[in-house]
């Protein structure tokens, strides 16, 4: 016989669910001089600047380089974030992304090294020792690079970053169907420049 | 015969379409695939981020907090009063009415008029007062003195 003090102390109560504070709240944290927050903001959004920054690049020493300004300009922006009014993540997003142009433009009319980018051919020839994934996302990368700039911000922060289309045009500073037509003109470059290559990737298989 | 280059050119258009679709599909597996490929931080660059941050908090000089996480009753007022613009119509506003009740211009009537009182009212309804004052602060004192 079990009693019900018995029943009561077994009784597996509910552990309490850590509330983890908002990027805001650790922004203003860190406009008061926490040096906890740095350390959580940075792990929280410096791999997405990274992360955009290099789909949008190809470029991996330029990618960190962005990232590093981002968060920088994000720390001196601190004191002045009014709570509430946006996310900071798709502050963080926009001067990644624009960082990212300012850099695009600078290229502009230079010759782009070859080596630069990540070659089909060079994929393909290293296919015996890399795993297929790794040649599907190469070649992604590849044909991603060869959009246009503002149709590459697109279609990586809606199909990749997983944004919503309202979200991506605060960031881009264009309407919602301006990133629309961006993203479907960027998909259907993306198709036609891959539609070759479903052998290659492994697709004709499936 | 014109039918048939008719049906050939459907059935090409059709054969794209569908090359394209497929395509269109595979195109989602790699955004997928692209999806879960997490980019960690590279160590020197967190390194370089966080050696940013502490310099930038270094220049704040923060003795004590600056802002409060949770936001004050005042930025509340602010946004329910629609920001500093607001508050600005709202101050210029109480200081023109102050201004006017001091010195209100000649074209303006009085506005004790405007309520109905006169002068001479105003003058009696005072003085009654006083002298009402007066006496009840006699009797006071006259008794006082008697007990």
């Amino acid at each position: 016989m079990i009693s019900d003090r018995q029943l009561a102390r077994d009784r597996v109560l509910p552990t309490a669910i850590p509330v983890e504070p908002s990027d805001d709240a650790l922004l203003v944290l860190f406009a008061n001089g926490d040096r906890q927050a740095a350390q959580e903001l940075t792990g929280r959004l410096g791999p997405r600047a990274f992360g955009v920054a290099l789909r949008v690049l190809g470029d991996r020493a330029e990618a960190e380089d962005v990232a590093q300004e981002a968060m920088m300009r994000l720390w001196r922006m601190a004191p002045d974030w009014q709570t509430g009014k946006a996310k900071v993540s798709t502050w963080l997003y926009r001067v990644t992304m624009n960082l990212c142009l300012d850099i695009k433009r600078r290229q502009r009319g230079k010759t782009v090294p070859l080596d630069r980018l990540p070659d089909l051919v060079d994929g393909a020839r290293h296919a015996v020792d890399q795993m297929q994934d790794e040649i599907r996302n190469d070649a992604l990368q590849a044909a991603l690079m060869r959009l246009p700039d503002r149709q590459r911000q697109a279609v990586v922060l809606r199909h990749i970053e997983d944004l919503s289309n309202p979200e991506i045009a605060e960031i881009m500073d264009i309407s919602t169907e301006a990133v629309e037509s961006l993203t479907a003109r960027g998909k259907r470059a993306l198709s036609s420049a891959l539609a070759g290559r479903r052998k290659e990737l492994g697709y004709d298989d499936d | 015969m014109h039918y048939l280059q008719l049906w050939l050119a459907d059935a090409k258009n059709w054969g794209m379409t569908m090359t394209d679709f497929d395509t269109q599909d595979n195109l989602d597996g790699l955004f997928a695939a692209a999806k879960e490929q997490t980019h960690d931080l590279p160590t020197g660059l967190k390194e370089r981020i966080l050696n940013d941050a502490g310099q930038v908090q270094d220049g704040f000089n923060t003795g004590l907090p600056t802002r409060s996480v949770m936001p004050s009753l005042f930025q509340g007022l602010r946004d329910l009063l629609g920001g500093w613009p607001g508050i600005a119509g709202l101050m210029t506003a109480c200081t023109a009415g102050i201004w006017l009740g001091f010195s209100p211009p000649n074209v303006l009537p009085d506005a004790l008029v405007i309520s109905g009182f006169l002068q001479e009212d105003l003058d009696m309804y005072v003085a009654d007062g006083l002298a009402a004052g007066w006496i009840e602060y006699s009797l006071f004192t006259e008794n006082q003195f008697a007990e």
